[in-house]
Formats: C-alpha cells, structure tokens, sequence
C-alpha cells in the first residue's frame, strides 16, 4: 500500500465514480488508499492542486483548460486523463417567471424549445417595458453550463452577452438565490435542479442532454508536474475509476450508491434525490410532470472515458463565448490537457 | 504611510475579519470594506470598486467573483488572482492559510505583498486561536465525564477517589487512549449494563 491520495471533489451527482471508488472497495483492489475532500469552489480545487494540496480533483473539463492556458486567472498547468461523464445538467425556471409564460401562451413544459421560445417571448414583451433584465445564473464561466444555457437561449432567439444577465452561483446556492429573487434560473448540475422542483421553487425545463448532446462535463485532473503524472499509480486510479463508473452505472447498485453519497460529508441531500438524478427520470415540476432520458446523466459507454475526443468540442465552444481567441494555441493545449496516453496506458 | 489603496475583505467569520481589519489599518490601509453576506458578492463589489480583494476560501462564492473579474464589461478595471511565477511561495503560504487574494491589473506586486504577508499571518494567529479555545473546550467536558466516571466507579466498586482516579490513568495508559475516552467508555458501559 502506498501513501494515501488526497483527491478534492465539489457536492454532485457526478462525484459518483470518486465516490464509489472509495466506498465500494475499487480503490482498495487497486492498492490505492483514497481520501476525499468535500470543497465549496473550483477555483479552491484549482488553487489546491497547484499547491499540492490535493494529488486529483473533481473539475469541469473546461476549466482544466482555461485554468492551464491562464485564461482569466493564475496559470495553473493541468492534465485531464479521464472523462468522468457526459450530461448531467438541466435548465430551471422560478415559478415566478414561469407565470409570465402563461401571458406568452406558452407552455413550458412542453419539450425544451418550446421553453426556449417561450422565455426570449417574455424578455421581448420585458423590454418592451423597460424591466429589468432577467438574471441566469451558471456554476462557472468556463463550463458546460455556459455553454447550455448559450445555445438555449440563442435557439429562443436571444443574446445571452445584451438580452439577460448571466451570473455565476455555487451549486448548493441556486435555490435559496432564486428562493430570494436574485436570479430567475439557472444551468446547474444534479441534483441540485431536483431540489429546486422538490422545494416547490422552479420547473426543470430542459434537460442538458437535449439541448447539448452528448456533452463532456466532469473530468478527473491533476497537476501537470504531479505524483499522479509520474508513476504507475495515476494508471491504477484511472483502472479504479473505470471500475468505479461501471458500477455506478449498473441500476441493481443505485440504492446503496445514492445512500453512500447522500452521508453529511459527501452531498448532503436526501438519497432519493440523488438515485433520481442517476436514474434519469426527472420530475420537471410539483404536479406529476416527468421527463425520462437514458442519456440524462452517462458514466458508461465504448471509449467514454478517453478525453481526447473532447478537446475540439470545448476550444470551438469556448471560441464561441468569446471566452479565448488564439484557436491554435488552445488546441495545442488541449492536445496535452486531454491527452489519451494515461487512459490508453490503463487499458480503458 | 497612509495608503490610498481599497481593500476589500471578505470573510464569514467576524471575529477574523476583525483581527485582519485590525492588522491592515496598523499597516496604513485605513480603506478597508468589510463584507460578510452570503448575498450575491458580485453586485455589492460593482458599487464598493476595490483594489484590492481578499477572500476567505471557505466561501463558496470565490467562482462567482472570478467569473466577474473575468467578464470585463461589468467592472471598470481587470481584477486577477494575485500570482505570478516569482510568488509561488507566497501563493502556497496563502491557499494554506486559507485566504485568496485578487488585485486591480497593473497594482504595483510589493504594495500587495505587504497586505498579504499580514493578511497569511493574522489567519494563522486566529487559527491557534480557534485552535485553543476547541482544547479548551474538550478539556472542560472531559472533566466533566471524568468526575461522573470516576464517581461510577467509586460507587460499584466501594473504592475511594485515589484509587478510582488511578484505575482511570492505567486503563488509559495501558489502551494508549485520552483519559477522557477511558471515562466515555465507563459511563456507556455503565448505561449498558
């Protein structure tokens, strides 16, 4: 047994696969002792691999690029050897701008573009006013949030940078912001728009998967120069995860799984929430409303894990936001970010 | 010397953001904003316009403020992460420390160092002292369990105070464990039993 890894991850359903390496023994059949850190930012799980802190962290697959291009911030040189999943996310309204829809003979909950028209109908007839812009909160800039909420309010038909506000929000946050009237909806990861239905707050109205397919959201990083990097242990890692996302994609596991992630210092939040969230059936609001999408959340698949596939993704999404400029210089990036070598390596 | 400079200081923990307040204006920053909601950062620090921002890293919203520095339309001047290559040492002192500093594009680096360097301090001093005052706290209560064990003990075992207290000490000493967790296991065993 070798010194323990300290690997940091943020409160959410696709912590899953750190989360069962750890509690269903595929870390220990590695030879690998993990500790886990609950933190509150991506930028302090950033910060902390940097410093050394944390050997691995939980991190969107758009930041582990920004934050080794410098883009915004200090540089922080990373490496993203392993796609966690893909989708995950979803778009939710508060009640109180959905009763706006209803002016706008508009049913929301009809399929997501329908929501999308629905929502730039209401900004148009706001401005028309002179209101106040509606405020859309993220969980990060550099995320696949961003990007989601971009293309779901451009196929409305609405500028995301002149016709709304776009802020950034903690995940665990979204609810009580919008609960206050700070902001009037959010992109956010599970399961925290399933909280927001539950308490009464706001209708899911478009689920990640339909408006951006396939999208690659949470990778595992790890400092460029890291223990990891160097030896035979980021391998085994690697192969304990690819166990990991296994079985938490095996539906017999969820039960055990949702009660594992739900302990104060993991998620925090009521089981059966999370197990909704992995299981892909949705309820989009209070009365009965259900989505069901097999893609909603995916941990598994043929080549999943290998992020090299998503690197042109993310620079040409980034390009778009107007987040970086030199297109060459973030694919040379991205090439060694996202490099396959360690999951090849590791047979996945 | 009196500085001009803004500083911003965020921190949930008032009795800290006292000690660091404190500590600046010693060091001729008397421009000190506190803020401690958990409203949304980004409107309030729109109007306060600092120089300089220091944050506590166990506030969630260190993401929602970078995001802000980075969307440039909002604010009037560039705000970056205090770090360069020539500060990663300060840069770790830092993150350990558990505070975050951000400061206007273009700051002269030493007039922020100083407000670092002091901010890395005071969070280490009200560390040992948040530290202390855990012990202090522990301690009172393990006397407390210890004087009910050592009462059990005294009253099953008809055996005088000394000797009660010294079973207590060879238990521990024997186990390797706190004599407040021998009394613990007295006091459960007994309630057991």
């Amino acid at each position: 047994m070798s010194a323990p890894l300290t690997i940091g991850f943020l409160p959410l359903t696709d912590a899953a696969p750190l989360i069962a390496a750890v509690d269903f023994g595929f870390a220990r059949a590695e030879g690998l002792t993990i500790n886990l850190h609950r933190d509150v930012s991506w930028a302090n799980l950033r910060d902390r691999l940097m410093v050394g802190h944390y050997d691995a962290a939980h991190m969107l697959a758009p930041l582990a690029l920004a934050a080794s291009l410098g883009v915004g911030q200090a540089k922080c040189p990373l490496r993203a050897p392993f796609l966690l999943n893909l989708n995950g996310n979803g778009i939710t309204l508060s009640k109180r701008l959905l009763e706006d829809f209803a002016g706008a003979d508009c049913d929301p909950l009809t399929d997501w573009m329908t929501a999308a028209r629905g929502l730039a109908a209401v900004v148009r007839a706001r401005q028309a006013t002179g209101a106040n812009r509606l405020t859309l909160a993220t969980v990060h800039l550099f995320s696949a949030h961003t990007y989601l909420l971009r293309h779901f309010l451009r196929a409305g038909g609405l500028d995301a940078d002149r016709d709304v506000e776009l802020v950034v929000a903690p995940p665990p946050f979204m609810v009580d912001f919008m609960d206050r009237g700070l902001i009037d909806g959010f992109c956010v990861g599970s399961p925290w728009n399933s909280l927001a239905v539950d308490r009464g707050r706001g209708v899911l109205v478009a689920l990640g998967c339909e408006v951006l397919a396939d999208a690659p959201e949470k990778v595992l990083a790890m400092p460029a120069q890291g223990r990891l990097t160097r030896d035979g242990e980021g391998a085994a890692l690697l192969r304990a995860l690819g166990r990991a996302c296994a079985f938490v994609a095996e539906p017999a596991n969820r039960a055990d799984l949702a009660q594992a992630m739900a302990r104060p210092d993991r998620l925090d939040c009521p089981a059966e929430m999370i197990a909704r969230t992995l299981s892909g059936r949705l309820a989009l609001d209070q009365h009965g409303a259900i989505r069901e999408r097999a893609d909603f959340i995916r941990f598994t698949g043929p080549g999943l894990h290998r992020p090299d596939g998503c690197a042109p993704w993310i620079v040409e999404l980034m390009l778009e936001a107007g987040q970086i400029s030199d297109r060459a210089g973030a694919i040379a990036m991205a090439e060694q970010v996202f490099s396959a070598d360690f999951a090849v390596a590791a047979g996945l | 010397m009196e500085s001009s400079l803004k500083v911003l200081l965020v921190d949930e923990s008032p009795i800290r953001a006292a000690i660091i307040e404190d500590g600046l204006r010693e060091g001729g920053f008397s421009h000190v904003v506190r803020l401690s909601s958990t409203d949304m950062l980004v409107r309030r620090i729109n109007e306060i316009d600092p120089d300089v921002v220091l944050i506590d890293l166990a506030n969630p919203q260190r993401d929602s403020l970078e995001q802000m520095f980075q969307v440039s339309r909002l604010v009037r001047r560039p705000i970056t992460m205090f770090v360069d290559e020539s500060d990663a040492d300060q840069t770790r002192a830092a993150v350990e420390a558990g505070v975050s500093a951000y400061i206007v594009n273009g700051l002269h680096k030493d007039r922020v160092k100083n407000i670092v360097d002091m901010c890395v301090t005071r969070f280490h001093v009200f560390a040992r002292l948040a530290e202390e005052l855990a012990e202090t706290k522990t301690a009172l209560a393990d006397r407390k369990t210890i004087d009910r064990a050592k009462a059990l003990l005294m009253k099953t075992r008809a055996i005088g105070e000394e000797e009660a207290y010294a079973m207590m000490r060879r238990a521990a000493m024997n186990q390797k464990a706190r004599l407040g967790d021998i009394a613990r296991a007295i006091i459960t065993a007994s309630e057991i039993c």
